[in-house]
């Protein structure tokens, strides 16, 4: 039973550190992207293949997946973010966040193999480790530093202020001689490098597999809308709540149903409260 | 010009039933067959996707449920095939319905997100049903009786519901159903204004969808004759959206050739076939980058600017005449009833946006409202037209209370408005927008409009020809079949004013018509104003052009930080030392 | 054009000079080749009713909007194609309309963010000046924004601007929504700061309280100049009745 809550609370902090990547990138641009479940697919990917195919040392290992993340954040801002905010079609975003997802999941597919591959131990561990597994502590504690650097990043220094200025009336912080452009590029460049993080420590516990993006931005969101869109707290209790709830779903029930169970905790904090649990009054239903 | 499209479409069916003798090999045949079970679905998400603007990635989903229930009613049950299509499509529609009536309440992502846990919620249920299923291993899917049962009898089965398909999908497009739902996807607040139920017509078409994602799937199975969970991931659902999107939003033909491309490109070279979805992603970030309106749009536009011929007028000339004899109507000059705010109050957070406003809009009179900045008039605007309800007093017509009623309901009570920054149907005609506005005349249902039954017709053609002199009444003849989106700023301010007379209202409340409008442009707003009040109508004028309000108004009305200042003739109003404080602050 | 000719008191250098400038919004071209100039050191206000095109004039001059046409010259440097930021770098601050200050950071933060124009981790030397110009937004400097009253917010927000040391102060009605007191003081600081060589460019619809500071005048009427003069001169006409009110035609545009 322990390890069924320590596995949930561990799939929970990855769909947490997930819906914070999230939350950065729709902080500055308003924009819910598609390819926010991918990035943590590629930092999985990426950091197997540098640690099994190159042989590279853990850290580096951490660093390059850091990097991917981060390159891939930034290319989605230029290619599918920037030129298409000014456009007035509401739903182009949409359309090319999917794409660039689309994209890159098959890209990886064709490269990688569409076979889950296992990751490797980032620290010397057996097997046979029980609860003390790193792979289920390893996604809780990146998670924790996430969200703990974002709080500090937002109320300590200028440049998160500028995030929270930016995120509240990106005109207003324009008159007052924000690059927005810029700082939004850069919003795009530290979610990919937390999402890159985020899915280095998930390998173990997903393992490396193309499909993962699209899982990820699919729970990713639940977690996010069960918490409340731009809520850094929610984001993380959705996420654990999601993760508990549809661990002990498959424990009790088999795992059969465990989307249908995820969306239908959605539906229920929806139907109660349309902005989620900890979210601003923004989202209006139709 | 119709003569010539006539020939053509008959060219292109009799084209389409001699397929079978005229294509290569069996295996193209099979892939035609493929291309027609894929268009039935795919035209019905046509309109949801295309047409009223919901992405739907997961409606792969709807397409496996009326695959297995096909396999399962015809095979296990034994049912007659034809009969468990018919199965099938309920199905879908049963589970668009079940989809439906949650999702479009939900904003755009979360609207995309909710089809596609739906997709993968159907293949857990498939999963894990294995007796009624087969589960993971798959089932076999029975095919259909004579003549159906060659490959050649397979096509024409297909052919004959791909043909109603597009029937059906076609005749919305065309009428006046297929405006609204194009309002809804590109101006919803249009798409209200003009009475069009926005949440039951996206329900609407999406439960149609469903019904041809469910028959679409049992003919799909049928060809496939084996079905597995694997055969309705993720990539087959790009591959629908990503047809329609290429192909154009807003069209039939446009997604149809994108399907057809699509389904074939992978089949031409086989390099490519590997790369399959990459390949709909890449062509995807391509369209939406590029052309985001679609292929079809973009070679439009192309073609029209190689077309010779004089350089477009953006002229506005009314034709009062033609204008008044339109709009003159016994029934309006007769009633006497006014709209009015009876002292009414709003406040928002705490301050009170308008404190205790009686405003009473008559039959037959211009009735101007000026205010300086942040006096209240948009709000009382806003709340005449629906928008805000007030805490005190109420808004009637009449004897009727109109203070809880919603938007929509406004046109069918005879009370039309304009707005600020114009709201137009960009990819659509000047005339297509206007006929948007009759909207509230429209009693055809979605399925009387979808079998062109003689109703749906009859109100179109009626739209067409009031829309058609409401027009040329208001100076846009020159640009009756012009895209909206090639408007100057004063053409698009006259074709407001005509969409909202379509809808032939009492009372017309005009924001900020004069606003961009040259002096000359002004004299014609004024012309046009004054043959809506010689016809009855009551016209609430709001304004910042003073000298324009008080040459044109009957009354004015003043406010200043939601107060009433002053109210009378306009003479009297102009000299008001009161008024005059509240501007120059003298 | 024949703006300069016009007397203007001592002669001051040219701060800002905007030049035939052409503005549209979308398909609507709302600024009709404007052409105005603020001298260094001088208060400088722009009346006209609303809709007439104020605001979409200081939006276009301080880079927030693109222009059509026309060029915008600060302190002899060619802004036109300029971003905000340089702008504001380059000595030009608006203060927007409606006391937009960041509901989401306290009172000392969005005065820092007043300074990250010129100093990317914001400048603590600059707040001192500032709280005792301001002693009411002092008190509260560790408050956040969203517990200050709407005019409590206004004097925020312009003195968000003023942190930022700039040559020219473009204030965008301030007045909208505040007590005649809150009004009174804001324009005070502006003019006092004025007196001590700060120029400023006051949009205003209340033609009384801003006629009270001002050197300089223009009128704007649906997107062009049509007057400018010196508020005595202003004050002595009817033609600000005839603009805001109608009657007699406005007098033709310079």
């Amino acid at each position: 039973m322990g390890t069924v809550l320590l596995s949930g609370l561990a799939i929970g902090a990855v769909y947490a550190s997930t819906a914070l990547v999230y939350n950065v990138m729709y902080s500055t641009s308003r924009v819910l992207s598609a390819t926010t479940g991918h990035i943590l697919m590629l930092g999985a990917v990426f950091g197997a293949w540098f640690m099994v195919g190159f042989g590279l040392p853990t850290i580096v290992a951490l660093v390059g997946a850091i990097l991917v993340g981060a390159a891939f954040g930034f290319a989605t801002e230029v290619v599918a973010i920037r030129r298409v905010l000014n456009r007035s079609d509401q739903h182009l975003w949409l359309l090319s966040t999917l794409a660039v997802a689309t994209i890159v999941q098959q890209a990886v597919g064709l490269w990688w193999g569409t076979e889950p591959k296992p990751f490797p131990r980032v620290l010397p561990q057996d097997f046979g480790a029980g609860p003390f597994d790193q792979k289920y502590w390893l996604p809780i504690f990146v998670m924790i530093a996430i969200a703990v650097g974002l709080d500090l990043f937002y109320r300590r220094t200028m440049y998160g202020k500028i995030f929270l200025a930016m995120s509240e009336d990106a005109f207003a912080a324009r008159a007052r001689g924000v690059a927005t452009d810029r700082v939004r590029a850069v919003s795009y460049l530290i979610s990919g490098a937390i999402g890159g993080a985020a899915g280095f420590a998930a390998g173990q516990l997903t393992f490396a597999y193309f499909a993962l993006g699209l899982a990820l931005t699919l729970n990713g969101f639940i977690a996010l809308a069960v918490g409340g869109l731009g809520s850094n707290v929610g984001a993380v209790i959705g996420g654990l709540a999601l993760g508990i709830l549809s661990t002990f779903a498959t424990y009790f029930f088999g795992g059969e149903y465990q989307q249908t169970i995820s969306i239908g905790l959605l539906l229920v904090v929806l139907l109660i409260k349309p902005e989620g649990l900890f979210g601003a009054r923004k989202i209006r239903p139709v | 010009m119709k003569n010539g499209k006539g020939v053509l479409v008959l060219l292109a069916g009799v084209s389409l039933v001699a397929l079978p003798y005229w294509a290569g090999d069996r295996y193209q045949l099979h892939l035609a067959t493929l291309i027609g079970a894929y268009w039935v679905l795919i035209s019905g998400l046509n309109l949801v996707t295309g047409f009223s603007g919901q992405l739907s990635i997961g409606h792969v989903g709807l397409l496996a449920i009326g695959a297995y229930a096909f396999a399962i009613v015809a095979g296990k049950l034994g049912m007659s095939p034809l009969l468990a299509i018919a199965v099938a499509g309920a199905m879908g529609g049963s589970c668009g319905l079940l989809l439906g009536l949650p999702a479009l309440r939900l904003p755009d992502f979360y609207f995309a997100m909710a089809t596609l846990a739906f997709g993968l919620m159907v293949t857990e249920f498939v999963l894990a049903q294995e007796h009624l299923t087969g589960g993971g291993i798959g089932i076999a899917v029975p095919g259909f009786p004579a003549p159906f049962d060659t490959p050649r009898g397979t096509y024409w089965l297909v052919l004959i519901f791909a043909a109603i398909a597009t029937f059906l999908t076609w005749n919305v497009a065309r009428l006046m159903w297929g405006r609204a739902l194009i309002s809804i996807r590109d101006s919803v607040v249009t798409a209200r204004a003009v009475g069009v139920p926005v949440y039951r017509a996206k329900l609407t078409v999406f439960v149609f969808s469903g019904v041809s994602a469910g028959v679409g799937g049992a003919l799909f199975a049928s060809l496939q004759g084996y079905i597995t969970p694997d055969t309705f991931v993720f990539d087959l659902g790009m591959f629908f959206f990503v047809s329609i999107i290429i192909g154009g939003r807003g069209s039939i033909l446009g997604p149809f050739i994108g399907t057809v491309v699509l389904t074939a490109l992978p089949e031409l070279a086989s390099p490519l076939a590997k790369l399959g979805t990459f390949l709909y992603g890449l062509l995807l970030l391509a369209v939406v980058l590029l052309v985001p309106e679609g292929v079809g749009a973009s070679v439009q536009k192309l073609v029209a600017r190689f077309r010779p011929g004089a350089r477009e007028s953006h002229v506005v000339t009314p034709d009062l005449a033609l204008l008044a004899a339109a709009i003159a109507r016994p029934d309006v000059a007769s009633r006497k009833e006014s709209l009015h705010a009876a002292a009414v109050s709003i406040a928002f957070g705490g301050i009170k946006a308008l404190d205790n406003i009686s405003l009473e809009l008559l039959p037959g009179e211009i009735h101007g409202l000026i205010g300086p900045n942040g006096s209240g008039k948009t709000t009382l605007l806003n709340l005449l037209s629906g928008y805000y309800q007030p805490n005190f007093g109420s808004v009637k017509v009449g004897d009727e209370d109109l203070s809880r009623a919603r938007v929509q309901r406004r046109p069918m009570l005879g009370i039309a408005r304009t707005f600020q920054k114009p709201r137009l149907l960009a990819p659509l005609t000047v005339l297509d927008n206007v006929m948007l506005g009759c909207w509230r005349d429209s009693t055809a249902g979605f399925l009387t409009t979808a079998l062109a039954l003689p109703r749906a017709r009859r109100e179109d053609r009626a739209a067409r020809e009031y829309a058609e002199k409401l027009v040329v009444g208001v100076g846009l003849a020159h640009a009756v079949g012009r895209r909206a989106s090639l408007l100057e700023h004063a053409e698009q301010r006259f074709l407001e004013i005509a969409r909202a007379l379509a809808a032939r209202p009492r009372f017309i409340m005009l924001d900020e018509p004069a606003g961009g409008l040259t002096d000359a442009e002004i004299g014609h707003l004024a012309d046009v104003i004054l043959v809506l009040r010689d016809a009855g109508l009551g016209v609430l004028l709001v304004e910042h052009h003073t000298d324009f309000v008080f040459r044109v108004c009957d009354r004015v009305t003043t406010l200043d930080l939601g107060k009433m200042i002053k109210h009378g003739p306009p003479a009297e109003v102009q000299a008001d030392p009161e008024v005059i404080r509240v501007y120059l602050g003298a | 054009m024949r703006v300069d000719a016009l007397p203007r008191g001592e002669q001051r250098d040219v701060l800002l000079q905007v030049s035939d400038l052409h503005v549209a919004y979308g398909k609507a071209e709302v600024v009709h080749g404007v052409t105005l100039s603020v001298r260094a050191g001088e208060f400088a206000v722009v009346l006209g009713r609303n809709g007439a095109g104020k605001s979409t004039i200081l939006h276009a001059i301080s880079g927030l909007i693109p222009k059509r046409q026309g060029t915008v010259m600060l302190g002899g440097v060619d802004v036109t194609r300029s971003k905000p930021r340089e702008i504001v770098r380059g000595g030009a601050i608006q203060v927007l309309e409606g006391h937009r200050v960041f509901t989401s950071l306290s009172v000392e933060d969005n005065l820092l963010i007043g300074t990250y124009a010129r100093n990317p981790h914001g400048d603590r030397t600059k707040l001192e000046r500032i709280y005792e110009m301001f002693p009411e937004i002092a008190e509260k400097r560790h408050h956040s924004a969203t517990r200050l009253s709407g005019g409590q917010q206004q004097i925020l927000a312009v003195a968000q601007g003023l942190i930022g040391d700039p040559k020219l102060l473009i204030l965008d009605e301030p007045s909208a929504g505040l007590a005649p007191v809150v009004i009174d003081r804001i324009l005070n600081v502006a003019a006092a700061e004025c007196a001590r060589g700060m120029a400023v460019l006051l949009v205003e619809q209340l033609v009384d309280k801003a006629l009270r500071h001002a050197h300089f005048c223009y009128v704007v009427e649906t997107g062009r100049i049509a007057l400018a003069s010196t508020p005595a001169e202003l004050r002595g006409s009817d033609v600000l009745k005839h603009i805001y009110l109608g009657g007699k035609p406005p007098v033709k545009d310079i």
